[in-house]
């Protein structure tokens, strides 16, 4: 009994922390190359409205994930053009690409569906649990990663594959020496304008996924300035800077994020706590977090602070 | 020169973004032109309208200013709207308390309660920031979203007035306290003078008080202000404090002039402050202009939504597009090298 409550709670904590994730990832790669993009919860609002209709549009999940992906990466690279050719400052661009989504979003409901607040697209097809095979023998592992959505997957590959990238290829290499100092990079020979327009498409690419997660499963968009990305662009900031730099110490981070909420939603769900009030208690948790760590490691190293 | 030509930029990106204004509308009207009239003109068309605007501004030069403060000191308070919304709660609950005392009295205690829980949520960050180097933008940004759902929750349940008839909603403050409106028929009330008096109080205090001075040398350069002898964390941590408060002023303000009550809802004000002060670059004198602008947009596409068939979020879309361009500082170098680009090509 208890170990099959133990079992549900991680999995829980897997399918929450998703889109933190995907989208901490996203931050953090243009946190490496020294500018860190504040705009991930504006990105990932873009992405959830395009890749549902998308979807509704023309029935289709591929086309509706491509969609909220490509739109999102060109996002990013008109804010690093913006940052880099105009020499704009790239934190009022991020800021700048909050307020366009918020604005964006429910403009284009309002034009292309006549509605506003929660949009539902009954024709869009849902994004489907996964039943692995593979995994149905071995009984822990079964609970805990089988009956997950495609993204959620794709999250834990995508920061054991940045991982690597980060860590062990010149690309990487290049990344992190833009971050630390352009001047010096670019004099070793590094571009450092394709450095930071790829940092951006991968954040575009990884904030595309984190939207389309939030709106796929359930065929609905809800927009606004608590739209249905709901401060998770904000928890990913604090999940960076607790993160350092390290694409697989993010992953844990966002899963103990997605554990404050998960343990939210049983405390709603087994006593008679304010629901209202218990949302904000992932806030709340993450600030606790933030604090307890940047006070054990003391601040000024993390991708966060290099913008 | 370097000043000639961020004011040209300024003037350049709003004038880009009034066209784009323009392009938006003529592609998804359906009577483009009647839309860009009511746009440009409805906000002037009558004394209604043209109140209500200027009545929309104050809170939004109010938040502007909070802004202005923080980011002078190049502290990121990206919390302005979490600040406004729980000083808004303590100032209307301040009010409502006090009904049997004088005005005179309960609305200066009320703005106080105001601007010191607003300035108390901004002194957490600041707190967190120097004892444990949190960085401010991340907790004030988590501060601010934890804040609006314990605010709503009070106004759902212990601060709630079931009768309101307009959503939830807290119970009225006393009339009596309600500053004076004297624009009728619009809600243009006395805070408008209040607003413009702070902006002289932060001019003058970023211009000619030491303080002032501490909160730039501290934003363009820490490490001289720290050389030359200023204690730059409690430089920000004042900076932070004083951008809080101005924030919670700003919701009590607008609730004393117009609706009487503090309603759930995120207004948005603190989130236009961030804009207004990063396009007036901290210049509490631009950020009038500015406030007014945002105001003039908002209220221009709500007159073009009600006399016409367009959505009011076009608004947020052009200021987005401002932001977007504002801090380009090489954007006149680059519109003249294409033009060079395209004579050469010739």
């Amino acid at each position: 009994m208890l170990y099959d409550q133990i079992n549900s709670f991680l999995f829980t904590i897997i399918a929450t922390s998703t889109p933190t994730l995907l989208a901490s990832l996203g931050g953090l790669m243009t946190g490496l190359s020294g500018m860190f993009n504040v705009g991930l919860e504006g990105m990932m609002l873009v992405s959830a409205f395009f890749s549902v209709y998308t979807a509704n549009a023309t029935g289709s999940l591929i086309l509706g994930l491509a969609a909220g992906v490509g739109i999102n990466m060109l996002l990013g690279l008109v804010m690093v053009f913006i940052a880099e050719k105009l020499k704009a400052d790239i934190f009022v661009v991020g800021i700048a690409a909050n307020l366009l989504a918020t604005g964006l979003t429910t403009f284009l409901g309002m034009w292309l569906l006549g509605l506003k607040g929660t949009l539902l697209f009954e024709k869009a097809p849902r994004l489907k649990l996964l039943d692995i095979p593979l995994l149905g023998d071995i009984p822990l592992l079964n609970g805990l990663l089988n009956g997950h959505h495609l993204i959620d997957y794709l999250g834990i590959v995508l920061a054991i594959v940045l991982y690597l990238v980060v860590f062990y290829t010149t690309y990487g290499r290049h990344l992190r020496a833009v971050g630390i100092n352009p001047w010096v990079a670019n004099a070793r020979g590094i571009s450092v304008d394709k450095v930071r327009y790829s940092s951006y498409l991968w954040c575009g690419f990884l904030c595309g996924l984190a939207g389309a997660s939030l709106s796929l499963p359930i065929g609905a968009f809800m927009g606004g300035p608590i739209g249905m990305t709901n401060g998770r662009g904000w928890l990913a900031m604090a999940v960076v800077i607790v993160g350092q730099d390290n694409p697989l110490r993010i992953l844990l981070v966002s899963w103990a994020f997605g554990a404050i909420s998960a343990l939210a939603d049983i405390i709603q769900a087994t006593t008679n706590f304010s629901p209202r009030l218990m949302m904000a208690f992932p806030f709340i948790g993450a600030l606790l977090i933030t604090a307890l760590y940047s006070a054990g490691k003391g601040w000024g190293r993390s991708a966060a602070n290099n913008g | 020169m370097k000043k000639l030509e961020q004011f040209l930029t300024q003037i350049f990106v709003v004038g880009f973004g009034l066209v784009m204004a323009c392009i938006v509308i003529l592609f998804v009207s359906k009577e483009p032109f009647t839309a860009i009239k009511y746009f440009f003109l409805g906000p002037f068309s009558s004394r209604y309208f043209l109140g209500n605007m200027l009545s929309y501004t104050i809170p939004l030069i109010v938040t502007g200013l909070a802004g202005c403060v923080s980011f002078s000191a190049s502290v990121w308070n990206l919390g302005l709207e979490g600040q406004m919304y729980f000083g808004m709660l303590c100032g209307t609950y301040c009010a409502y308390c006090l009904s049997s005392m004088p005005a005179v009295f309960a609305v200066p205690i009320a703005l106080l309660v105001a601007f010191l829980a607003g300035g108390g949520v901004a002194a957490i960050s600041a707190f967190l920031d120097h004892k444990m180097h949190v960085d401010v933008m991340v907790s004030s940004l988590l501060l601010a979203n934890a804040i609006y759902y314990i605010v709503n929750f009070v106004l759902e349940g212990p601060f709630n007035d079931p009768a309101s008839g307009a959503g939830v909603a807290s119970p009225r403050i006393n009339k009596s306290f309600m500053l004076p409106q004297f624009f009728p028929p619009s809600d243009l009330h006395l805070g408008l003078f209040i607003a413009l008096a702070l902006v002289a109080v932060v001019y003058i205090m970023m211009e000619y008080r030491i303080l002032g001075y501490e909160i730039r040398i501290t934003g363009k350069n820490p490490l001289f202000a720290g050389y030359g002898g200023i204690n730059t964390s409690r430089v920000a941590a004042q900076a932070m404090f004083l951008s809080g408060g101005l924030a919670g002023l700003a919701g009590t303000i607008d609730i004393l002039g117009t609706q009487g009550r503090m309603l759930a809802y995120m207004s948005g004000f603190g989130w236009d402050g961030i804009s207004i002060a990063l396009i007036a670059r901290n210049n509490p004198i631009t950020t009038v202009f500015v406030a007014f602008f945002f105001a003039f947009l908002q209220k221009g596409a709500e007159n073009a939504s009600l006399f016409s068939d367009i959505s009011p979020d076009i608004a947020q879309i052009i200021q987005a597009a401002i932001l977007f361009l504002v801090t380009g500082e090489a954007l006149f170098d680059f519109l003249k090298k294409r033009k060079r680009l395209r004579e050469e090509t010739r």
